[in-house]
């Protein structure tokens, strides 16, 4: 019997309040891998200002070191993790907006943004187009833009890039998201539901008649911004239809309001039971999540005994204070990692048809510098990758690191970012 | 013009001190000049010098920005619409202004963000009888269905898409219309004709057809309607009215008289104050206010409702300055005079004014008075207490002086921490003797001492935050003589010289055209500068010999365009 349901017709409940989280209901995914051939997915999580190194990396390599402060918030995941250390970054001026771009990108931002696409979005772009959304792009922070040292906001504040200079600028917003990526709660059998179908329909064959005929009085540079325009609207064209295809809480009525009130790390976890619910559902398989902008400067926090200003902190060195909002970073990872976790999927979890890169813009963060960079691969990639252990590696490239992620990804490409290396101890 | 080539001597010495190659590759600070790396260190300034040939810069396809969008729709649709806007993807910010063209990337989910407003403009306006009769004004009904229906996509499709339509568009729009037709609402065709023209490219970008100038084959001459968009979208932050494009129509906006004597009336339009606040606050950096955290143990003057007082009593200052033909708007750098509520004059330390938002003529012992002492510019730079005054000397650079400062280098060395009995000028001074970080703070910090006696939120303070007395005393290296003694001398001295009047050009130049400025540029910049000069630096004056100029009213012809 299949599970897939429409997206509106999973909304008749509506009413039904739900405490956060949301997701203590059971998700009941589309059998992703019941035919076997699914690509896992790849997920990029971004945590800011580098790392508290000695509270992190672990003194052995292997299989058998032993845990760190920063690595317990994981511990529960320890099987499905590869710890590693040791990446050489790109260091460029300015720091954060260099480390920031190449987190996912492996390359420096110009003015404009980054200098070539983001890793989730070359295999969204490769192998992304058989899911409502082709990739999802998530953040938390709302610090404002404002470009800085001759940078795009957008250096610090996305690490979703399409291609060079074009940001994917991400969702902030708990309800919104929810509502793009599951509905509005009108029945889809309805009558409302199938006009409403009909007539953007209707609206989208005439603006792409209007591209059309615009594109024929305009020059070369023109027309690719027209062009980009009519492949964002036809991915909306397809979606109008789409399905959504496993069981979903309806929206609280209160929500909205409550989440932006109830703290930075609630709708964080908000924000990531949406992004796990598109993941098992199959609305996407490639996605990013910042939970701070680049440079972050996230204040206090009296629930989670949080005091100071991140960057500063960094900055000025107070090795403890790092520690401290470092590891509220890395339990926000956890979090995720529990949501797919225990989402089964096939013989296993979402999480082990994941691969999950958490990382962030600078080694350690009060030197500023691109060196040692630390990341935790999560979930194995559906067994391409071995897990549960730490690689130690000594100033391998991160572009080789991208590159051999997205391999192991199933994603097909000779190179990313100008190299071809890929990370044998992988 | 002196000071110019003397600034970009010390700019390329910013970074002398030994630092890595790739930290020598400077970036364009101000976003300015198009192009990055090692150029643009020294290309800063030319602009104002290397005017040797007519020529004009790129021009690119401009997508509406949600500044644009909102206005836009308000001047289809009327006041008082549901918030649609702010659901919006954020627009990347370059050089401080959210509105380059080539930044305004679209995605899907700004085209589900443009349908999602859409449909809801369209249900609000079928739904309310009043602003319906006001923006339809005929009934989709019965015999005069078809007739009500091509009247409405005619004259609501013009407006929004800034020209009269030809067959085709017209044909387009009634089709959606049609899609409608068994719709038990009558009225649902019209929602359709909306959500179809305000999803259209035609709306949502602002399209450059243009005419190949008969004079010079090198140019496309843009037609009156394109340009009664860009004077409409500059200077009321909208489409333009029915009105502006009667005029275009007719040929009124063909030749410079036209344009300027239709700029003059916008300026009038009550909407063109919040318009043109848009790009004073972009320019200032005071959007950055918004989002600016205290701590309120440290700063208990501090409060949430602060930063908006902040930058609407700054806007206030530049309005009062703005304006006037007769006005000299660099006179806002001297005002002996600001805007406060109590709550603001609390924080400065002066008489609080009987109601609101109101002017406070300051007294010599008041230490207050001008837009660098104003507490929303104090604040935004107000980032560390005791690295004030790099960040402000950073300001003064960037946004007064459009000067390219490379961003910090590859690996920054903290700001040492204090040692017992040190002041923090003291501190900065030692830290500046590591020559790896003199290059580039010897430009910052003396510019910023001249602001030492205000703390991180504006209010005056005698001593610094290691409670040694403050010493106001700086100068700007690579200025000549460029030395002062606190804000009020600090401001004399920016007040006369030609690079901040020149910047403020560079600054409504990229704001206007929606684009850095390139090197192609130059000889559009100088005449802007001669005119502001001609005009007693009158920001009317400004504003017309922009909308005057060949870039405003002309693009470059591309070799792949028809």
């Amino acid at each position: 019997m299949s599970t897939t349901v429409s997206r509106r017709s999973l909304l008749r409940g509506a009413g039904v309040a739900l405490a956060l989280p949301w997701l203590e209901a059971m998700l009941r995914p589309r059998a992703a891998s019941a035919g076997g051939t699914a690509l896992p997915r790849l997920v990029t999580f971004f945590v800011p200002n580098g790392l508290p190194l000695e509270f992190f990396t672990p003194s052995e390599a292997g299989p058998d070191y032993a845990t760190t402060p920063l690595l317990d918030p994981l511990a529960a995941h320890r099987s499905k993790l590869v710890v590693v250390s040791g990446i050489q970054g790109v260091g460029g001026p300015d720091s954060h907006a260099a480390g920031t771009s190449a987190f996912s990108t492996g390359q420096l931002c110009s003015t404009l943004g980054a200098s070539g696409p983001s890793i989730e979005q070359v295999a969204a772009a490769q192998a992304g187009s058989d899911t409502p959304f082709r990739s999802l792009a998530v953040a938390v922070q709302d610090s404002g833009q404002w470009s800085s040292n001759g940078y795009s906001s957008a250096c610090f504040t996305n690490t979703a890039w399409s291609a060079a200079e074009t940001p994917i600028p991400p969702e902030r917003d708990p309800a919104a998201m929810f509502l793009r990526l599951f509905g509005d709660g009108t029945p889809e059998a309805s009558l409302e539901a199938e006009r409403r179908a009909a007539y953007r329909h209707s609206v989208i064959d005439h603006v792409k008649v209007d591209l059309a005929r615009l594109r024929g009085q305009l020059g070369a540079d023109d027309r690719a911004r027209l062009d980009a325009h009519l492949d964002a609207v036809r991915q909306v064209e397809l979606r109008i239809d789409a399905v959504v295809s496993c069981e979903v809480p309806s929206l609280p009525g209160d929500l909205p309001a409550e989440i932006w009130q109830a703290g930075y790390y609630r709708r964080a976890q908000a924000l990531l039971d949406l992004l796990a619910m598109a993941l098992t559902c199959g609305s996407t398989r490639y996605a990013s999540f910042m939970l701070c902008d680049g440079a972050s400067n996230g204040g206090p926090d009296a629930d989670l005994a949080l005091a100071g200003q991140h960057h500063e902190i960094a900055h000025a060195g107070d090795r403890e204070a790092m520690r401290q909002f470092s590891a509220v970073h890395v339990a926000q990872f956890a979090y995720l990692l529990d949501r797919l976790a225990e989402a089964s999927e096939g013989d296993g979890s979402v999480l082990d048809h994941a691969l999950v890169m958490m990382g962030t813009e600078l080694g350690d963060g009060t030197g500023h510098t691109a060196n040692d960079l630390p990341f935790v691969l999560a979930g194995g990639a559906s067994g391409a990758i071995e897990t549960g252990r730490h690689v130690a590696l000594s100033g391998a490239p991160l572009a080789a690191l991208h590159l051999t992620c997205l391999q192991r990804c199933g994603i097909e490409v000779d190179s990313f970012a100008g190299t071809g290396e890929t990370l044998d101890a992988l | 013009m002196r000071r110019w080539a003397l600034t970009a001597v010390a700019m390329a010495a910013c970074y002398r001190g030994g630092s890595s190659d790739e930290s020598a590759a400077a970036h364009d600070d101000t976003g300015g000049s198009a192009g990055t790396g090692a150029d643009t260190g020294e290309a800063q300034g030319d602009g104002a010098e290397a005017c040797t040939a007519d020529q004009l810069g790129p021009a690119y396809l401009r997508r509406l920005t949600a500044h644009e969008y909102r206005g836009s729709v308000e001047t289809l649709l009327g006041p008082g619409l549901p918030d649609v806007v702010g659901a919006f993807p954020d627009d990347p910010v370059v050089g401080g202004f959210d509105n380059n063209a080539e930044a305004l990337v679209i995605d899907d989910r700004l085209v589900e963000r443009w349908r999602d407003a859409a449909e809801t403009l369209g249900a609000a306006t079928i739904g309310d009888p009043d602003r319906r009769a006001l923006v339809v004004g005929c009934e989709p009904i019965g015999d005069d269905r078809a007739a009500c229906l091509e009247d409405f996509a005619r004259r609501f499709g013009r407006l929004a898409w800034r020209h009269t339509l030809d067959d085709d568009e017209l044909a387009g729009l009634l089709a959606v219309a049609d899609a409608a037709a068994d719709d038990d609402d009558p009225w649902q065709a019209i929602a359709l004709v909306i959500e179809a023209a305000l999803q259209s490219p035609s709306f949502v970008f602002r399209v450059e057809r243009g005419d190949v100038d008969p004079d010079d084959p090198t140019r496309v001459r843009l037609r009156g309607t394109e340009v009664a968009t860009r004077l409409s979208m500059l200077l009321l932050g909208s489409t333009p009215s029915a009105a502006l494009l009667d005029r275009a129509e007719v040929g009124e906006l063909d030749d410079a008289d036209g344009v300027e004597a239709a700029a003059r009336e916008l300026l009038a339009d009550p909407r063109a104050r919040a318009a043109m606040r848009e790009f004073y606050a972009q320019w200032l950096q005071l959007p950055v206010l918004e989002h600016v955290v205290r701590d309120a143990a440290e700063h208990p003057q501090w409060s949430e409702t602060l930063p908006a007082t902040m930058t609407e009593a700054t806007l206030a200052l530049i309005d009062a300055f703005a304006w006037d033909e007769a006005a000299d708007v660099r006179d806002v750098l001297t005002a002996p005079f600001g805007f406060a509520d109590a709550e603001l004059a609390g924080l400065y330390g002066v008489a609080a004014p009987a109601d609101g938002l109101a002017q406070i003529d300051y007294g010599p012992d008041d230490r207050r008075g001008g837009l660098l002492t104003e507490a929303s510019i104090l604040t935004l730079t107000g980032k560390s207490a005791s690295g004030l005054p790099i960040f402000r000397g950073k300001f003064l650079r960037e946004a007064l002086l459009c000067e390219s400062l490379p961003p910090p280098p590859a690996t920054v060395p903290a700001i040492p921490p204090a040692v017992e009995g040190e002041s923090d000028r003291e501190r900065l001074e030692r830290h500046r003797t590591d020559p790896a970080c003199s290059g580039c703070h010897a430009l910052l910090d003396p510019a910023g001492f001249g602001l030492a006696e205000y703390d991180a939120i504006g209010a005056h303070r005698t001593v610094d935050s290691t409670g040694a007395p403050i010493d106001a005393r700086g100068s700007l290296s690579g200025f000549d003589g460029f030395e002062f003694d606190g804000p009020f001398e600090l401001a004399a001295l920016l007040h006369d010289d030609p690079a901040v009047s020149q910047c403020l050009v560079r600054q409504l130049f990229r704001y206007g055209a929606g684009r850095r400025d390139t090197e192609a540029d130059a000889c559009t910049l100088d005449g802007l500068h001669q005119a502001f000069d001609d005009g007693g630096f009158s920001m009317p004056a400004l504003i017309v010999a922009f909308v005057r100029s060949d870039a405003f009213r002309e693009r470059p012809r591309t070799e792949d365009g028809p």
